[in-house]
């Protein structure tokens, strides 16, 4: 069922910085070789393959740097993570196959939890909440835009309920 | 199944309404009415003014007709709702409340406004208590991680409200571990 995930594709999608540990034919620009040593950016659905028969060496990406982990870890809130990283938490899942980093781990449940609450905020009064916090709401990576959508969209089916009479 | 985008994540509130019409409630009918024998019980003989223990379904319908009058069931009266609104406000967790007390209260007090006494205080003390409830279901939000959170006595329509966001989140968190756990 995760093999066909729209939203597990596109977070493949996203690329990785690479150094080739041998030369890899076909690679390169209009299909030529790439030397050994040298770094390139894949996108991490062909980086997953090739590092696993240690073809390439994945380095840690840019979503994952210590700049941005610290920027997280400090106010996970004010971060926009979609200009980051389109789905942050799907790729985490993806680079967490690879590279094992238990404190990535740890830090993107406390950002997730974290975001949740003002989402769940955002959900009971997008109004305000686009008019108060507008670069929190545009900075949701695609996960939590959908959390946005669901919460929001319950919320709004109860409170109809409970302000219709159907006497 | 193909469902609705707005079903997939939740039951609506309108279904779990009609959930809550199964719950028995007392009534007392104001005519003589025949046996009914129906598939999972049989209603005895209606005979006034003798009260009678029917669905929630088959009361509202027979309210509608003026046929019968219905008996609040014990929780929903003033002095109680005034204990349980306290202890809502005193306590971190949630007080007992029936389960499903949010839409039986919504369908009684549209059916029958006029059998349940001190309505609109009634009323204000139930909204009184959502919005206390509901407060600390968000603040619950704060505590979750992937394995387990516990928000006990929370009612049917107050969890399928919580539903898809608490479910999702804690989804993700759990797929982010199970990875991390695996090297």
């Amino acid at each position: 069922m995760d093999y066909y995930d729209i939203d597990g594709i596109l977070s493949e999608n996203q690329k990785v910085p690479c150094t080739c540990n041998v030369s890899i034919p076909g690679l390169g620009h209009e299909g030529r070789e790439v030397p050994a040593g040298s770094k390139v950016e894949l996108p991490f659905w062909l980086a997953e393959v090739l590092a696993v028969n240690s073809f390439v060496s994945i380095h840690m990406p840019i979503p994952f740097s210590s700049v941005v982990r610290n920027a997280l870890k400090a106010n996970p809130t004010s971060v926009p993570l979609r200009d980051i990283c389109s789905n942050y938490y799907h790729f985490s899942e993806n680079m967490l196959h690879v590279i094992s980093d238990e404190q990535l781990a740890q830090l993107s449940l406390d950002t997730l939890r974290k975001r949740a609450l003002l989402i769940a905020d955002g959900a009971l009064n997008p109004q305000g909440a686009l008019q108060q916090n507008s670069d929190f709401i545009n900075g949701l990576d695609d996960f939590e835009k959908y959390l946005l959508r669901t919460a929001h969209s319950t919320h709004r089916s109860l409170t109809h309920w409970q302000n219709s009479t159907n006497n | 199944m193909a469902l609705p985008r707005e079903l997939e994540a939740t039951f609506s509130p309108e279904e779990i309404e009609f959930l809550a019409g199964n719950e028995y409630i007392d009534i007392v009918p104001l005519e003589t009415m025949d046996q009914l024998p129906l598939v999972s019980a049989t209603i005895p003989i209606m005979k006034p003014p003798r009260k009678c223990r029917v669905p929630l379904w088959l009361a509202l319908e027979l309210k509608r007709q003026h046929r019968a009058r219905i008996v609040p069931p014990e929780w929903l009266d003033l002095s109680n709702l005034q204990s349980l609104q306290e202890q809502e406000m005193e306590m971190d967790m949630f007080s007992k409340m029936p389960f499903r007390w949010l839409e039986t209260a919504h369908l009684l007090l549209n059916a029958c406004p006029d059998d349940i006494e001190d309505v609109e205080e009634v009323r204000r003390i139930l909204l009184t208590i959502r919005e206390a409830r509901q407060s600390k279901a968000r603040a619950g939000l704060e505590a979750v991680n992937e394995v387990q959170l516990a928000l006990d006595n929370l009612g049917a329509m107050e969890i399928n409200e919580i539903r898809p966001l608490f479910r999702e989140t804690m989804n993700r968190m759990r797929k982010i571990v199970q990875v991390a756990e695996e090297e």
